[in-house]
């Protein structure tokens, strides 16, 4: 797919950035939903409170194997959606949702951090050649060492609109929920501060799994991320 | 359908009435189940039983029976089945998709938590005393009321299930709709039908159609059908076209994820916006240059590969081996084909035997799990 536009990297098997319109009856950009958000007709379950739409994008499916990435256009285009959430001035939770506008016949396969061994919790609730689903939960941090920020331009922008900061540090429980025809990868970015505890990239090495696990604070937090991830994953 | 149709009882809480005439499709329990065309009336509806199979709490089974009027009388019964609460492991298979007697059996797909199969068997379910669930009592005499029944149907059945649900359907036909008359179950057992040309080309028309059907019956197993597709009735079985040896179907695949319907959504998107023409176009190139799924042709092509690659190998390292041995050419190749002659007779056996063994633990390990169905006698059930 040389000649999309837009190309950006997103972890795990479902990648890549595709500049489209929404179509009018998806979700459109700035409209505000709660409980629940569509989308391309799977529905999924949205922390309490309500999260506005920052951007509704196409992406190409790309295909994460022995550490080679390889296009699958012919998966058809991945519909991509986030949100966010401002509470008390900071962006408390941002949601990604990315999944697929066409079926397939043949199964979508898991995402590389549900594999990984050097999280808080990567679980496999179930998982065959066709269908899966799993959860993970990691830690992300922004700048030097830790990369973009995950909403990117569009959370900035939204965080200026709405006067409320957005941390460099971030708690994310992911799910990926697969059936032989059908995708979604829901990623719950959760600003630690949120959960009462105060967390910055500079300070990301504190929240490092092998650190964690000889203190007892963060991950009861950490737990608390897992626990929404084992809530959502039935729904999802 | 008449008002002769005798109520059974119901759930209130059930989406579908007994007396609902249904086109297109009906849904039940969130799945949707495709029905051929016509109108078709919902003449039954309440629980069914396990027979065999144990695959949790999966609370209860959801039946209903619907029933299409042509001239006067009956001449098609689709027959439901789908659980009302997930279990977590797995239905499962059908003992029709096992079976080795049936008259068609394609197995889509199969692992140890879901399934897709399709089976065509004739059933008996015209005579007086057919057996069937509960519900089946009602219907029953649906079929009397007028002429006598043709006492053997013909079914095209599917089984889908994935870790949590399932949809058991059967689409039994008056095997007078293909210009056949009363015929008894032996009568279509493989080796009569293959001997009659008739028969044989009924068997063969079901079969295409449940080949066309499988598509809508996996989306509506999903909750999948919409719009078009939902309302789109399946054609007629006796009207399918029967596929010659190699030839192209002459229609594509039915279902969501066929290539042509992959096609249609994706135009939809560019007609919607979604996507830009750009984009479109190479997306398009991409589906259409994707490889088709790997067949059992494929799977034999490679393993003949392989078998011939490395009976070269062997071949060679027996031909050298022996030659250092003899230091004669022509003992060195008796000795090499004498391995050879031995070594495939016995690589033969060895493999039958594995293949037996490994089909028996698969078959031993196989759950089926099977309800209550019309005509279909079972010990313990009547």
């Amino acid at each position: 797919m040389r000649t999309l536009s837009r190309p950006a990297a997103v972890a795990g098997i479902l990648v890549g950035l595709l500049s489209a319109t929404a179509p009018a009856t998806a979700q459109t950009v700035g409209s505000v939903v709660s409980g629940t958000v569509e989308v391309a007709g799977k529905q999924v379950p949205l922390p309490a409170g309500d999260f506005t739409v920052l951007s509704v994008d196409n992406v190409p499916a790309r295909l994460l194997k022995s550490g080679e990435t390889t296009e699958r256009l012919d998966l058809g285009p991945i519909r991509s959606v986030t949100l966010a959430q401002v509470v008390e001035g900071r962006i408390a939770t941002m949601v990604e949702v990315a999944a697929n506008l066409i079926p397939y016949y043949d199964g979508w396969g898991t995402t590389a951090d549900c594999t990984r061994t050097d999280l808080y919790a990567a679980i496999s609730r179930f998982k065959s050649g066709w269908d899966v689903s799993c959860l993970y939960v990691k830690p992300m941090s922004q700048g030097a060492s830790g990369g973009a920020n995950p909403g990117g331009t569009v959370l900035e922008a939204f965080a200026q609109a709405e006067n409320a900061s957005v941390t460099d540090f971030w708690v994310v429980a992911g799910l990926r929920a697969a059936n032989r025809q059908d995708v979604v990868d829901v990623r719950y970015h959760v600003d630690p501060a949120s959960l009462g505890v105060a967390a910055s990239a500079a300070g990301a090495a504190a929240w490092e799994p092998a650190v964690i696990e000889q203190d007892p604070s963060p991950p009861r937090r950490c737990e608390e991320r897992g626990c929404l991830g084992r809530d959502r994953r039935g729904t999802a | 359908m008449s008002a002769a149709i005798v109520f059974a009882s119901g759930d209130d809480a059930r989406a579908t009435a007994i007396g609902d005439v249904m086109t297109g499709s009906i849904e039940i329990a969130a799945r949707q189940i495709p029905l051929p065309a016509g109108d078709w009336t919902v003449v039954a509806s309440g629980t069914n039983a396990l027979v065999t199979g144990s695959p949790g709490a999966y609370g209860t089974i959801e039946n209903a029976i619907l029933a299409r009027r042509a001239d006067g009388r009956i001449d098609g019964l689709v027959e439901i089945n789908v659980n009302r609460l997930p279990v977590a492991d797995g239905w499962g298979t059908a003992a029709d998709c096992n079976r080795t007697d049936g008259l068609a059996t394609v197995a889509f797909y199969k692992t140890p938590v879901d399934g897709f199969c399709l089976f065509v068997v004739p059933t008996e379910l015209g005579t007086v005393n057919a057996p069937g669930p509960r519900t089946w009592d009602f219907v029953r005499p649906l079929l009397h009321e007028t002429a006598a029944p043709t006492p053997v149907w013909l079914t095209a059945g599917f089984r889908v299930s994935d870790r949590h649900d399932i949809l058991d359907v059967r689409y039994h036909l008056d095997p007078r709709a293909f210009g056949l008359g009363n015929l008894t179950v032996s009568d279509w057992s493989v080796e009569a039908v293959l001997t009659k040309p008739d028969r044989f080309k009924a068997v063969n028309q079901l079969t295409a159609w449940g080949s066309l059907a499988a598509g809508p019956v996996e989306d509506g197993f999903r909750g999948a059908m919409t719009g078009r597709a939902a309302a789109a009735s399946l054609p007629n079985a006796w009207e399918v076209a029967v596929l010659k040896e190699g030839t192209a179907p002459s229609a594509d695949p039915l279902g969501r994820t066929s290539r042509s319907a992959r096609l249609a959504a994706l135009d939809e998107l560019v007609e919607s916006g979604a996507i830009a023409a750009s984009d479109h176009a190479a997306y398009l190139k991409a589906i259409e240059d994707a490889p088709p799924p790997p067949t059992p042709d494929d799977y034999y092509r490679l393993l003949g590969a392989k078998v011939v690659s490395f009976n070269f190998f062997r071949v060679s390292v027996d031909y050298i081996l022996a030659f250092v041995v003899t230091v004669n050419s022509l003992i060195s190749g008796y000795i090499t084909a004498a391995i050879v002659a031995t070594h495939s007779v016995a690589q033969v056996f060895n493999d039958m035997w594995w293949d037996s063994y490994i089909q028996a633990q698969a078959s031993a390990k196989s759950t089926v799990v099977d309800f209550v169905y019309i005509g279909v006698r079972r010990e313990g059930v009547s």
